[in-house]
């Protein structure tokens, strides 16, 4: 029996198609909730794909697929999870929305259920004082795409109980992660560690030392870093790698350590904003290749 | 690299700086069939014998330019011993033969606003530790002699380095990112963010990174880790460069 034999992920979309199918890989039964119906509909033929090729290459059987996305439960009303004993909340990355969800569900669940966030960049602590019952909600970080990363985030808030990350530290491991407990600090810990990767790299760019396929050449041959930084940033988007930097800098009342660059910013202002657009720093159209 | 110009020659190399990261390099250049000679501090020369076969200068032997065509010089965190051995090298090696400084701390103009024949200079920057280094950025100034940069550029491909051509900075490019990750790692670690394994493993498996940041500062040094953010500080004057206290403290124990 899983840790938490009941989940609810909010959100279906790039995350939380990824998470729910952990948890039900892990043997929990998943209720799967998202505010837009085309969503719920895409995520479980997405899950299903995934899983054939699991099948295809053998990890596991049709059977074991079958029984995989059975536990997958969508629903249309927030109301229909009030029984999970943890919420995965993966809606989209706005304080408003995070809370909303939390505070509609408050009174719902039960008491000892878990109001969990997939948050990169919102604090956490914020997010539970705007409950009623703050002890009970915690970060939940995983990496993107969350079916392979090995990685996740246990963030704990000022607020929350030791015995609520204990419970997910042990869920994570079950979901065959590994899991790291961090403070309620600015981008946790990757996030916020790894900034000077590409701030430094903007930099370089900025003051002339090196073009950016030079920079991508010797950030992995010299220092066997497995993609450039800007290859890195075209791969993530130049938006979202963006938004990050500011919303760390911003948290950390601009200290000019994560200051963003203006290469980035006129980027995304002209929607270059990597290989989904055809265009970031390097060039993903036709003629480009 | 220019097909027309003409190389110096780069058989006799003399490597001058600390033994730690000198013996390294000349190992390297031993393996790649030249002729390395240190010239070290006094006080690590009798270290030194015992380390190695290459030949160590005496306390009392000058280095000439009859004897060497090629000088290497690798201070980092020494910064005194840094301009007097480029003092050195400049009226000891009078002529023409190419002098290579290391530029981890500090940029190449910089190094050499004293200099009397900067032309001859070529700046390098490498992640240490050198025994593991795979790249060399290599940065030259407006006057710098082409010939000599060629030069420069054909010892570190016989080491078997890849190499790169960067402008003049501290640190150049890997260095100056690397250093600003391990310092910004110990930030966290400052913070109470997570434990040093924790933080190690996160960078791994999140983002792929081949070392822990912790790790790798042990790895790089925690005092050069602290003299490149402290070299990176004086140049641009910024704060984003300031060292963690944490990584000060570490970097003294
Ligand atoms: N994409 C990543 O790399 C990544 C990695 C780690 C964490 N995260 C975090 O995960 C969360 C989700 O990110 P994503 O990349 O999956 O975004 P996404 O846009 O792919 O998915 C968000 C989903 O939330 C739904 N949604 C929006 N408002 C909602 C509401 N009120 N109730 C229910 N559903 C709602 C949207 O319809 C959408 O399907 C964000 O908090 C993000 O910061 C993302």
């Amino acid at each position: 029996m899983p840790t938490f034999p009941s989940v609810a992920v909010l959100g279906a979309g790039t995350m939380g198609s990824g998470i729910a199918q952990l948890c039900a890989q892990a043997g929990s039964t998943v209720f799967l909730f998202d505010a837009f119906p085309d969503a719920l509909k895409r995520a479980p033929q997405k899950i299903e794909k995934d899983l054939a090729k699991g099948v295809e290459l053998g990890k596991l059987s049709k059977e074991q697929a079958k029984v995989i996305v059975d536990l997958i439960k969508p629903i249309n009303l927030l109301d229909e999870c009030k029984s999970a004993d943890l919420i995965i909340e993966a809606a989209s990355e706005s304080l408003e929305v995070k809370v909303e969800l939390f505070s509609q569900l408050d009174d719902r669940v039960g008491h000892d259920c878990i109001l969990s966030t997939n948050t990169s960049s919102l604090s956490v602590t914020q997010i539970a004082a705007k409950t009623k019952y703050p002890h009970r909600v915690c970060g939940f970080h995983f990496f993107n795409p969350a079916t392979r990363m090995r990685l996740v985030e246990v963030v704990a808030a000022h607020q929350t109980d030791k015995s609520v990350i204990e419970r997910i530290v042990a869920y994570a491991i079950e979901l065959e992660k590994t899991p790291v407990v961090t403070k309620d600090t600015p981008g946790f810990i990757v996030n916020r560690v790894a900034r000077p990767y590409y701030g430094e790299a903007l930099r370089a760019l900025g003051e002339g030392l090196a073009d950016h396929m030079t920079i991508d050449r010797i950030m992995r041959e010299g220092g066997g870093f497995k993609m450039g930084p800007f290859e890195l940033m075209d791969l993530i988007g130049i938006d979202i790698n963006f938004a990050a930097t500011s919303s760390v800098w911003e948290a950390y009342f601009r200290d000019s350590r994560y200051r963003p660059h203006l290469i980035q910013k006129q980027m995304v202002d002209a929607g270059f904003l990597g290989k989904k657009s055809g265009r970031g720093f390097y060039d993903y159209s036709a003629e480009g290749k | 690299m220019n097909a027309e110009l003409e190389l110096y020659p780069i058989e006799r190399i003399l490597f001058v700086g600390p033994l730690e990261d000198v013996l390294p390099l000349a190992d390297r250049a031993k393996q790649a069939g030249h002729t390395p000679t240190l010239l070290l501090a006094p006080a690590e020369i009798e270290e030194g014998r015992k380390r190695t076969r290459i030949r160590i200068l005496g306390e009392n032997e000058h280095a000439d330019a009859d004897g060497f065509d090629i000088a290497f010089e690798c201070y980092t965190t020494d910064v005194t011993s840094k301009y007097e051995a480029i003092q050195y090298l400049e009226d000891a090696f009078s002529g023409e033969a190419p002098i290579i400084t290391l530029t981890l701390t500090s940029a190449l103009c910089d190094l050499l606003t004293d200099a009397a024949a900067p032309d001859r200079f070529v700046g390098v920057s490498m992640l240490p530790p050198f025994s593991e280094t795979t790249l060399a950025e290599l940065t030259k100034l407006d006057s710098t002699d082409p010939s000599i940069f060629a030069t420069v550029e054909s010892l570190f491909e016989s080491f078997g380095l890849k190499i790169a051509t960067v402008g003049d900075a501290p640190a150049g490019v890997l260095v100056r990112a690397v250093a600003c990750l391990v310092n910004e790692s110990y930030n966290a670690l400052q913070e109470g963010v997570a434990p040093a394994a924790d933080i190690d493993t996160a960078m791994k498996l999140g983002v792929n990174y081949p070392h822990g940041p912790i790790a790798w500062g042990q790895k790089i040094g925690l005092a050069r880790v602290e003299a490149i953010m402290d070299g990176l500080y004086n140049w641009f004057h910024e704060d984003r460069y300031r060292a963690t206290p944490l990584l000060r403290r570490a970097a003294r124990m």
